[in-house]
């Protein structure tokens, strides 16, 4: 093995050293060769099938923050970032079963990872080449960090940082300054309720109640939008051993208070890792759903578990209550649809809304199983 | 026996202030309820600036009542320059809150502050948090 001859090549394996015997440049004009590949502001790697780095000229040590020699033999997955690392492999293997080219034969904008673990954006040009009678690849990395397109991108994703700031000003404004009228509201119509007491007939009274019920409403909708924006804003922080029976039973407590429901559930419940919070918000919406859409005597719920594969964890939450017509079930969850009215049952429309924004932010998957008249089944599927 | 204390109360919002005025009204508390709309006027209160220089018309309170989102200078501004103050007269604070929003409590419990009522200020509210703060001798009901 020579140095600075085809900018250092490295002998893959010992059975191959015939193969990989010295590559010796044949003239001048070959050294000439070397020198520029060796010297050019672009890195230039080369692999073999397996992904083992062949060679690397100097560009490629200044651009990573790898010596050569640590380079020479690797498996060029260590120069990227996730989630590239782990489908390398597959897209070489792809290629060399099926002979489809996705990425060779041109450049694209991929990210790199140098030794310090700092990702940064590159534009990757691969091509093939056979040498010594096997597939190799020539890949030629760019730095593009400071290029214009990459420029706008990072300006793009701080002007989006500072629309998330207005928008976290909006929900404190919408928090305080939009609750405080409506509180004033309600207690008005409480002073006047309680000072005219002899003076207001069943007419005037129903008035006021109403005035309080609207400015009530107004409220839970406030809150309930100051719910769903805030999933996703706030970082979620993921508690491993959290026990999912204790996290049912507080969230059972209150909601069966005072009604008459009974309650099946299963007797042992799991540990999973998660977010509690947003947890307990599912499965409150959710209960909840399945005691006020249902009109049963008595109201049943059944809470019940099973095991997914090795590491998931399925919830079943199975109501007898009216049941939901499997034409509207994809449009029930998005923000304030409703299928019935306020008077048949109250609600604003976002419960349900807030559960998938919430299962989303956990990983999990939902899926719901009704129809008219045959109770509903929500199935929640979690990570363990 | 009970001396009859003055209560500064530090409101913008006119509803709040109507409401606690009815509270008051209503129980027939007798302790003065002075209102100051926003936290340079409270300021002026206490410290006897402007049109409260007269000190004898404008008696040390031994209770603020204090709502946190004021114009000008705000209810933790108010807080501030108390708590750096601490020449002052004893002078004990309850802070007014809208929601249970936990940053508004920390932020006035680090100038002190460990009292709380949610707005608007009634009578349960008000006599509770007085109580917790051993003024509740202060509280003066007409016979």
């Amino acid at each position: 093995m020579r140095f600075g001859t085809v900018f250092a090549m490295h002998s893959t394996m010992e059975e191959t050293q015939k193969e990989s015997a010295p590559i010796e440049a044949e003239s001048e004009a070959g050294l000439f060769l070397d020198a520029i590949l060796e010297n050019i502001i672009d890195s230039i790697v080369t692999i073999d099938g397996n992904g083992i780095i062949l060679s690397v000229n100097k560009h490629t040590e200044t651009l990573f923050g790898y010596p050569r020699a640590e380079l020479l033999g690797s498996n060029i997955k260590m120069l990227m970032p996730s989630p590239y690392r782990s489908e390398h492999d597959k897209y070489i293997n792809n290629y060399l079963e099926t002979g489809v080219k996705k990425i060779i034969g041109k450049g694209r904008e991929v990210y790199g990872r140098n030794k310090n673990g700092k990702t940064f954006p590159i534009n990757l040009a691969i091509s093939e080449f056979v040498w010594r009678d096997k597939h190799s690849f020539i890949g030629i990395i760019r730095d593009i960090t400071d290029s214009v397109e990459v420029k706008r991108k990072i300006q793009q994703v701080e002007e989006l940082g500072l629309l998330n700031e207005e928008l976290e000003q909006f929900n404190y404004i919408v928090s305080h300054d939009l609750r405080a009228p409506l509180r004033a509201m309600h207690n008005y119509a409480d002073f006047l309720t309680e000072d005219m007491e002899e003076k207001l007939d069943s007419t005037d009274r129903k008035y006021l109640a109403g005035l309080k019920k609207a400015v009530t409403e107004c409220n839970t909708l406030i809150e309930d939008l100051l719910t769903l924006s805030k999933i996703g804003r706030d970082k979620i922080v993921i508690i491993d051993d959290v026990d999912l029976g204790e996290i049912l039973d507080d969230v059972l407590r209150p909601l069966i208070e005072s009604t008459d429901i009974s309650i099946l559930k299963d007797s042992t419940w799991p540990r999973i890792s998660t977010h509690p919070g947003l947890l307990k918000q599912i499965l409150t919406n959710l209960i909840s759903n399945a005691i006020k859409f249902n009109e049963s005597n008595p109201k049943q719920i059944r809470l019940s578990h099973r095991e997914v594969g090795d590491s998931a964890i399925e919830l079943i939450i199975e109501d007898n209550g009216i049941g939901i017509d499997e034409k509207y079930i994809s449009t029930i969850l998005k923000p304030f649809k409703r299928l019935h009215t306020s008077e048949e049952y109250e609600g604003t429309g976002i419960g349900l809304a807030i559960v998938q924004k919430a299962v989303k932010y956990l990983a999990g998957e939902m899926r719901i199983q009704s129809a008219i008249g045959e109770g509903t089944t929500v199935c929640i599927q979690l990570p363990g | 026996m009970s001396k009859k204390i003055t209560v500064l109360y530090a409101e913008d919002n006119e509803h709040d202030v109507l409401a606690t005025e009815r509270a008051w009204h209503k129980n027939k508390i007798e302790n003065d309820l002075i209102i100051v709309r926003d936290g340079e006027e409270c300021i002026d209160y206490l410290y006897h600036r402007g049109k409260y220089s007269d000190a004898d018309l404008h008696p040390w309170p031994a209770l603020l009542l204090l709502d946190l989102n004021m114009p000008k200078l705000d209810g933790l501004g108010v807080l501030k320059i108390l708590f750096e103050d601490k020449v002052r007269d004893p002078l004990s604070i309850v802070v007014l809150t809208t929601s249970d929003l936990d940053e508004d409590k920390i932020a006035s419990y680090n100038y002190g502050v460990k009292n709380y009522i949610r707005k608007p200020v009634g009578f349960g509210n008000f006599s509770e948090a007085i109580k917790t703060i051993n003024l509740y001798w202060a509280l003066v009901e007409a016979e």
